[in-house]
């Protein structure tokens, strides 16, 4: 009987663990000044937690624990607590912090300021500042690369791409982009790093190996940020002024397709789990979800308003009950 | 001298140009709408000629353009409550078949409209109840490109600008249609 009662327990605590442990996507509001957090299993929104003002980036650790996200307008970072779901502090920081992410390792965000052109390191664990690193004019989106040896940001108003050394935080390399590249995104494999040009509706792929710019790669207006399929073999890019995303082949580094998705797309991400394509849209103050297989819209899910989703929204659901 | 008046004024104009791309952090969101008592084609039919705004629009003293409604032709309004002061418009997007069409501003006198990096969406729709309804949708940021912006160039002033000048065309178009 007690044999028993044990394997029940452990039943029923392998049954909730793998009934729990499904994923998050945490959405910025930026003009309802919060984050609207989706359970992507039910795709239904389950909280909305009230952070800074006008919040615009956002990036998740890997294990959920901290969901940073920035506010431009009162100028701090807010960092959510992933098992409470509430907003436990704001760091005040620089001038304008837009585009944020972490590197691979979770040790450091890096926070790009819009208005001082630098990009402030932030140590994941103190929550304190580290370092400032001068990079071009009105730096914007931030990828970092799977060996935590580089980062890139794209600095809009220069036209072009900053590489970063993570090992000292310094700019080794600039790059010239398109005209007004405002994300940077690295393909899966880390060989090619994507960025999506605001004014010259392209996207510019350059050679990670050698920072050579391969092509560019004509997309629809006002392009905002880009995510890849896991294995690489797509990349989705959202067209702001056209309410459309492209998708690109990236064998043959062409658009193959565009397709209607909704007013003023913006931040996108790839949910592996589900294969399915997470779409920001701002205008419509929602969050569309493609079926990147045979590119069927499943939902749309209301979010609060104005999103922008901006960086890697996606982590685990540490919520056990 | 009426002639270097005249110069010096676009002279002023022209270095108030809001021709820098660069904008604030954060992207205003603007709908107004109204309902008329009239088939959506007939309003549609009023509406429909991008090049012939001041037709309907109470503010808008002249227009002059090329009278095509196709994407990428610019029309350049005359915004009378503020002296006539022009705003250059591209039409992005005309679908005559939904009834809506895509502008943006391209080149603007802030001090007059304080918006930048501007668009804008105008349909209408049929409603069950025999009337319509015309939605004007704006997507913009404030004037001021850097940091801190002086009250005339901030969110509020580009919010009550784009407004304005929203309310007055649709409460005008209402009066035109119904009357």
């Amino acid at each position: 009987m007690k044999n028993f009662l044990l394997n029940l327990w452990i039943f029923f605590f392998i049954f909730l663990k793998v009934s729990f442990s499904n994923d998050f996507a945490f959405i910025t509001n930026q003009l309802s000044n919060s984050v609207s957090v989706i359970d992507l299993e039910t795709y239904e929104v389950i909280k909305e937690i009230s952070v800074g003002f006008k919040p615009a980036g956002v990036s998740v650790t890997k294990d959920g624990k901290k969901i940073f996200i920035s506010n431009p307008e009162s100028k701090e970072i807010s960092v959510i607590n992933g098992y409470k779901l509430e907003n436990i502090k704001n760091i005040p920081l620089g001038k304008g912090p837009l585009g944020i992410a972490l590197t691979k390792d979770d040790k450091f965000l890096l926070v790009a300021d819009w208005y001082e052109h630098k990009v402030r390191v932030i140590d994941t664990n103190t929550l304190k500042l580290i370092k400032e690193i001068p990079v071009g004019k009105s730096p914007a989106g931030i990828d970092a690369d799977l060996k935590n040896s580089k980062f890139y940001v794209a600095n809009r108003d220069d036209n072009t791409v900053s590489v970063v050394s993570i090992k000292n935080f310094k700019e080794e390399k600039i790059l010239k982009a398109g005209k007004r590249p405002f994300s940077v995104t690295l393909s899966p494999d880390n060989k090619f790093l994507y960025v999506a040009n605001v004014k010259s509706n392209d996207v510019s792929v350059f050679n990670t190996k050698n920072y050579k710019k391969i092509t560019t790669i004509k997309v629809g207006k006002s392009p905002y940020a880009i995510a890849f399929l896991h294995d690489g073999s797509k990349a989705f890019v959202t067209n702001q002024h056209e309410n459309t995303i492209s998708v690109i082949d990236t064998k043959s580094k062409k658009n193959i397709k565009t397709l209607e998705i909704g007013e003023y797309p913006e931040g996108i991400n790839f949910y592996e789990k589900n294969k399915d394509i997470l779409i920001v849209n701002w205008f419509d103050s929602e969050v569309v979800v493609l079926n990147s297989v045979n590119l069927d819209i499943k939902k749309r899910i209301r979010v609060g308003e104005g999103p922008r989703g901006f960086g890697n929204f996606i982590g685990p659901n540490l919520i056990k009950n | 001298m009426n002639k270097f008046i005249f110069s010096l004024f676009f002279l002023f104009i022209f270095t108030l140009l809001n021709n820098s791309y660069s904008h604030g952090p954060t992207r205003q969101k603007l709908k107004e709408s109204i309902t008329i008592n009239a088939k959506p084609e007939d309003v549609w039919n009023v509406i429909k000629d991008f090049g012939k705004i001041n037709t309907w629009h109470p503010s808008i003293s002249k227009t002059d353009s090329n009278d095509k409604n196709e994407s990428g032709s610019i029309r350049t309004i005359y915004y009378s409550p503020k002296n006539n002061t022009p705003i250059k418009q591209k039409l992005e997007n005309y679908n005559a078949e939904k009834m809506m069409y895509k502008t943006s501003i391209t080149e603007v006198d802030i001090k007059s409209f304080p918006v930048s990096t501007y668009t804008a969406n105008i349909s209408v729709k049929g409603n069950d109840d025999g009337t319509s309804t015309v939605l004007w949708k704006g997507a913009f940021y404030r004037a001021y490109v850097n940091n801190d912006p002086p009250p005339e160039l901030n969110e509020t002033a580009a919010i009550k600008a784009v407004q304005e000048f929203y309310q007055a065309g649709l409460k005008n178009l209402k009066n035109k249609l119904e009357n």
